[in-house]
């Protein structure tokens, strides 16, 4: 066990690797009666092509969210029901790129790591509960077909990689989840769910030595074999550049734009951090850009940016309501060009960087952000805790990069729109 | 430690001293009535209020107040409970702890400036930044037809509280924002500023003596009248349960079903309708959950909820078109059974856990604690957290049966999807 001090934090991390490969990783909080747990695993909706050791795998759309739901199924009965038993909420969520599982809880905490680590290494189902799943999720993709912002999010994620993985819906559709049977799921969970494959990450009351032993002792053997997820090797098409009207009945335009980025950009945080800044600068609460837009009531206080990747597929994204959001985009893009050749200046960049750290600082009162956060950059091989240090050491230099994406031909903007309504 | 103290009257500090977090929060609120004519206004005014202060005029010099000030954020609040309406302004900021110069004095001058000393013109709020909040809040209102859960449970409440208060949304309906102008406003909220009680709420390292000294000189002004708390929800004439419904294109239809239930005085009967709604609908180990999703297959999501200051209980589900009545028969055949005193000891005791572990967690979130005493200060029931654990462990199953036997279904709304 290696315990790690970070005093800019007043955390301490504790880090250990068990036999077979899981990490790790407990923050200790004996005064809270809160705990989470959350067991993050390597594999989300673009996983679904696969090389086997040799032997290419293709999966249908969906798999890996019917395997999150089904995980629930034990053969004592469903998870739910143990974790109720104790007090204990537990729940899933599949994205493109992982899975997780995950707890929390007031009261015995160490029952409720139990149940939760149970239910993940034990994947039990017949045929029958297979079944009845697909009516419960036939109508989880119909609430989502009627969410006109989850249709937006969608086709936008087809124009910015259209054919590629990241294109497809994480749910699957009514079609592709008719060829999911327990085999698929049975399979899916061997390939993936490896110990190596997956981090645990805890927080509260509970010490890093129990949580080490009791993942030990209900840790799956090691897999033979060798899997490699095919996403980052298939190519995506050029993206769809321009803007696209979807017709719903919304009251009002919705859009998202976003600018992609080259390729395999470095996976840290740094590289994370210096893009939200450069949108901050650009279009944070303060920027002249974003002031200008809501003052003329082109966007309001919903509008959002942020920086989205995926393993090694990145992109710039902004997003809200908008009576105009072509205006929009343009006002974004002419604001990074007079920022790049204006350039940023060190006493802005000095102040956003305080607002960024004080913010991190504050997230971690949530057990679930830092959890999460905590669990996805081990993934990633990356020391979500030296956030302070990474943000001290960026430069005006590393912004321009990511500024420079920011040009009307690259922009991908898609918008939900009114149907009566010609903009 | 929680410290609660009258400021001033009708003007109360509630202060939860604690070291365990890196945030502080700090909150103030007026306490109003919910009232059609001027739900709208209670809405409006606190994004009106967050353009700008003497001390920070414009977005801008508020925004880089905000981040010098280590990233801390405030925003408005709006909220129903019940029959009143809350209508302030938060902030949430790196504590004291963490820092080399404290923060929160600045904080406090933030927030009462925002409060009291508002950018006015012509005897009103200024035009320009009154416009656009006014815009943005009516975009708001029109948005709730996109969200289709949002639209059917407004739809019902309109209909099924006809007549009440509690039919208003909590930010107001779109007929009377149209009235607004930036001088109403303005009169509006002189006017409610020294005749509604404030709550203020404050969690974080700091004693709570400064902060009392603090909000009393800010505040001492607009001292003298009289601030009366809302009144209590009227009693309701029974009536028959009605229905109706709604044909929409969707891949989904959307149930919702409402039912009166009594209003809690004590913590006991408080504690008797959590027990029941954890028991009934609320989360995955509930009948509903259990029998409508996990065994018919009938649903993704189905819910329950109730709003403990006005008395009303609420299920949801999100189903097919052609499963209206088997869904509506098994809520109300479950609930029957529920009022009939068919509880397992299993489910009355995984109900307490769920309640007892939620009020166990109430105390290491800085947001809960502050919705809790919010909640507190509008409805009949004060009480500890120790207090209301201490009355969910002595419910019983015949308790429960009792609270469930209150509820009487009202009104039932079914938002029916069809192929376009």
């Amino acid at each position: 066990m290696n315990e790690m001090d970070y005093p800019r934090l007043r955390e301490i991390l504790h880090r250990t690797t068990l036999p077979g490969g899981l990490r790790v990783r407990t923050v200790y909080k004996p005064d809270f009666a809160k705990f989470y747990a959350i067991l993050l695993v390597n594999c989300g909706s673009v996983d679904r092509r696969y090389d086997r050791d040799g032997q290419l795998v293709q999966m249908p759309q969906g798999v890996a969210h019917y395997l999150e739901h089904k995980l629930f199924d034990m053969p004592e009965g469903s998870a739910d029901a143990l974790f109720a038993a104790i007090g204990a909420s537990g729940n899933a969520y599949t994205s493109h790129d992982f899975t997780g599982y995950y707890v929390q809880s007031s009261e015995q905490q160490a029952e409720a790591l139990r149940v939760l680590l149970r239910m993940a290494f034990t994947p039990y189902f017949t045929e029958e509960t297979v079944q009845k799943e697909r009516g419960i999720i036939t109508q989880e993709i119909k609430m989502a077909a009627d969410d006109p912002y989850d249709c937006l999010g969608e086709i936008h994620m087809q124009s910015l990689f259209p054919g590629h993985p990241l294109s497809e819906p994480i749910l699957g559709t009514e079609e592709s989840i008719a060829g999911i049977t327990p085999d698929c799921l049975r399979r899916w969970y061997s390939d993936f769910y490896r110990p190596e494959n997956m981090v645990l990450c805890v927080e509260g009351d509970l010490p890093p030595a129990e949580v080490a032993a009791i993942a030990s002792e209900l840790l799956p053997p090691a897999q033979e074999g060798r899997v490699e997820s095919l996403f980052d090797r298939t190519p995506a098409a050029p993206p769809r550049t321009g803007a696209q009207y979807l017709r719903r009945e919304v009251s009002m335009p919705t859009f998202r734009l976003s600018f992609p980025l080259p390729d395999r950009p470095p996976e840290d945080q740094r590289f994370e951090f210096a893009a939200e800044l450069a949108l901050e600068l650009l279009a944070g609460d303060s920027a002249d850009c974003f002031r200008q837009l809501y003052e003329s009531g082109l966007v309001d206080s919903g509008f959002t940016w942020s920086i989205e990747r995926y393993r090694r597929k990145a992109f710039l994204s902004f997003g809200g309501d908008s009576r105009d959001p072509e205006a929009v985009c343009a006002a974004l893009c002419a604001a990074a060009r007079t920022m790049l050749s204006g350039g940023v200046r060190s006493d802005d960049l000095a102040r956003l960087k305080r607002s960024m750290l004080g913010r991190l600082l504050r997230d971690l009162d949530s057990f679930s952000v830092c959890c999460t956060r905590l669990a996805e950059c081990t993934l990633c091989g990356q020391d979500y805790f030296r956030f302070p240090e990474i943000l001290d050491a960026i430069t005006e230099a590393e912004l321009a990069p990511l500024l420079r994406a920011i040009v009307p031909e690259q922009a991908v903007l898609t918008i939900l729109a009114p149907k009566e309504e010609a903009l | 430690m929680l410290q609660r103290s009258t400021l001033l009257p009708g003007i109360r500090l509630t202060a939860v001293k604690s070291d365990k977090f890196k945030t502080a929060t700090l909150c103030l609120c007026l306490v109003r009535p919910l009232r059609a004519d001027e739900a709208a206004m209670n809405a409006l005014l606190p994004s009106v209020l967050l353009r700008g202060s003497l001390a920070y005029p414009t977005m801008r010099e508020l925004s880089r107040f905000l981040e010098t000030a280590y990233g801390a954020s405030c925003g408005a609040i709006v909220r129903k409970r019940g029959e009143a309406q809350l209508t302030g302004l938060y902030a949430e900021f790196l504590d004291d702890a963490l820092l080399p110069e404290p923060l929160l004095p600045d904080m406090i001058s933030l927030l009462g400036g925002l409060l009291l000393d508002p950018m006015t013109a012509e005897g009103g709020f200024l035009p320009e930044y009154f416009a656009v909040e006014r815009d943005n809040l009516r975009n708001a209102m029109e948005a709730e037809a996109n969200d289709k859960r949002v639209y059917a449970f407004r739809r019902l409440c309109r209909r099924m509280f006809r007549g009440e208060p509690f039919a208003t949304p909590a930010a107001g309906e779109k007929a009377e924002l149209d009235a607004v102008t930036p001088q109403s406003l303005y009169a509006h909220y002189r006017r409610i500023l020294t005749q509604s009680p404030i709550e203020i709420i404050y969690q974080g390292s700091s004693d709570p003596g400064p902060i009392a000294a603090a909000f009393r000189d800010l505040l001492s002004p607009f001292a003298g009248a009289e601030r009366p708390l809302p009144p209590p929800p009227a009693a309701v004439v029974q009536r028959e349960a009605q229905a109706f419904s709604e044909t929409q294109p969707l891949e989904q239809s959307k149930l919702v079903v409402g039912f009166r239930m009594a209003i809690p005085q004590t913590p006991v009967e408080l504690a008797a309708q959590q027990v029941l709604l954890a028991v009934y609908g609320a989360g995955p180990s509930s009948r509903l959950f259990l029998r409508m999703r996990e065994e018919q297959s009938l649903c993704y999501s189905v819910s329950a909820s109730f709003d403990r200051c006005k008395g009303t209980l609420f299920v949801y589900a999100g189903i097919d078109a052609d499963q209206y009545e088997p869904a509506l028969r098994e809520i109300r055949t479950q609930l029957a059974a529920c009022a009939a005193g068919r509880i397992s000891d299993e489910e009355l005791r995984f109900a307490k856990s769920q309640l007892r572990s939620q009020l166990r967690a109430i105390g290491d979130n800085p947001s809960r604690l502050e919705e809790l005493y919010l909640g507190d200060a509008v409805g009949p029931i004060r009480a500890t957290v120790a207090e209301r654990t201490a009355a969910v462990e002595a419910v019983t199953a015949e308790d429960v049966a009792a609270a469930a036997r209150t509820v009487r279904e009202d009104t039932v709304f079914f938002l029916k999807g069809a192929a376009e």
